[in-house]
């Protein structure tokens, strides 16, 4: 394992910010797109991060955080999508608009615009070459990103001069 | 460890926010509930008696009406409260039967055709009863329409959307805890009243077995998780002391008549 050593702002590339800051807005760009189902952002994210993961350690970490924080709001996305398509359709089980589904939606409400809050506050950090943690994501995103080995890829020799 | 001391934390918020917004909403409604008054549910009652009877014929028949007072009168003897049960009997080669509010209580011809005794009869009455007693309809209403939705219709007045109310009510099936709620209900009023449970299994089973013809797909319909409910109410356990007392009426006579009328 390396040490870790944290870039600091002035150290990483504008490019590198950019990109981490993408990693959090690729997701505001692609998820209206994938209405009503919220699987397209997070399409989206995984394709991101793997190619561009390793870019940096930086924009390992804002990619893989964004990416990870953003499969338990999917997943929960997904099912009050799919509770309410068994309201309309009179399933039996799950198929009534109840106190628990009332609950259910207000709360996922209230997640989703506190994600998108402090989704932007990431993104704006990352541009400005700061570090910013998910609270329970960020140290995942931290320890994959930093505390693992990891070499920026190096360009392949491809192009050799003719064989004499 | 703190990773998962975060985590802990963003599972308690959310099922936390999950929890308090859902005891919100069931503590209105259940306050709701209380607040339609006589007069509105005697007024929803009459509106949704109109829906019911729109373009069927309500039966008469001296011989299946005193059955099915004898019936009643039997089930409600035991148990009386302050209901006044009314069992309004229509035309139709569909087996079914719906119960509304104030003690209303709707059942087409073709179910009595269907039932092979009285006790099975008393048995689908003592159901609907129960739907009665829990008030499912309002609870349905509430949930389909809003309640301020509901009380505007009923204090407004407007014959358009008192119309189309009553077409949401007649329309709308009741859940499959209300239908748990009814059976338990039911299985209590039948035992209190001498009658095996068992009839309404018996019922479900004979519903289960035409299932496929038209006339019985109805029930079936709107009486969803047969085989769940057929299985409770059969492993159901009687009283030690339990002995049936079988109506004391020929109930081919009963069935003799509807059949000679329709």
């Amino acid at each position: 394992m390396t040490d870790t050593v944290l870039p600091q702002p002035s150290e990483i590339p504008y490019k590198e910010k950019e990109k981490a800051l993408a990693a959090y807005l690729m997701m505001f760009a692609t998820a209206a797109l994938g209405l009503p189902f919220p699987l397209l952002n997070l399409v989206a994210s995984v394709i991101y991060y793997y190619f561009i993961k390793e870019s940096s350690r930086f924009v390992r970490f804002h990619s893989l955080q964004s990416l990870i924080s953003q499969i338990p709001i999917s997943i929960l996305n997904g099912i009050l999508v799919i509770w309410t398509i068994r309201i309309f359709l009179k399933f039996e089980v799950l198929g009534d608009f109840n106190e628990i589904y009332w609950g259910y939606l207000i709360s996922l409400v209230l997640f989703n615009i506190i994600y998108i809050v402090f989704s932007l506050i990431a993104a704006f950090k990352a541009y400005n070459g700061r570090m910013y943690y998910f609270m329970f994501f960020g140290r995942i995103a931290y320890k994959e990103a930093f505390e693992k080995d990891f070499d920026a890829k190096k360009p392949s020799v491809v192009n050799k001069p003719p064989s004499q | 460890m703190k990773i998962y001391r975060d985590l802990a934390i963003l599972l308690l918020f959310f099922s936390g926010i999950w929890v308090l917004s859902s005891l919100y909403f069931s503590g209105n409604d259940s306050e709701n509930l209380k607040v339609l008054n006589k007069h509105q549910r005697e007024q929803l009652a009459s509106y949704l008696d109109d829906q019911f009877k729109e373009g069927k014929t309500v039966y008469y028949n001296p011989v299946v009406d005193s059955a099915v007072m004898i019936i009643l009168d039997r089930l409600h003897h035991e148990t009386p409260d302050s209901l006044a049960y009314k069992i309004t009997l229509l035309e139709s080669e569909e087996v079914n039967a719906f119960a509304t509010l104030e003690g209303r209580i709707y059942v087409y011809t073709g179910l009595i055709k269907k039932c092979e005794s009285p006790e099975m009869l008393a048995a689908v009455l003592a159901h609907e009863m129960g739907h009665i007693k829990k008030e499912h309809l309002i609870e349905r209403l509430t949930n389909e329409i809003g309640f301020t939705l509901l009380l505007s219709v009923l204090t407004g007045g407007d014959p358009v959307m008192i119309s189309e109310l009553g077409k949401t009510a007649v329309s709308m099936h009741f859940n499959r805890e209300q239908e748990r709620e009814a059976d338990d209900f039911g299985r209590a009023l039948l035992i209190k009243n001498n009658i095996d449970p068992i009839r309404f299994a018996q019922f479900m089973m004979i519903m289960k077995r035409e299932h496929g013809n038209h006339n019985s797909f109805a029930f079936i319909n709107t009486h969803p998780e047969m085989e769940e409910r057929i299985l409770t109410t059969t492993n159901f356990k009687k009283p030690d002391q339990f002995k049936e007392d079988l109506f004391k009426m020929n109930w081919e006579r009963v069935k003799e008549a509807i059949n000679s009328q329709i």
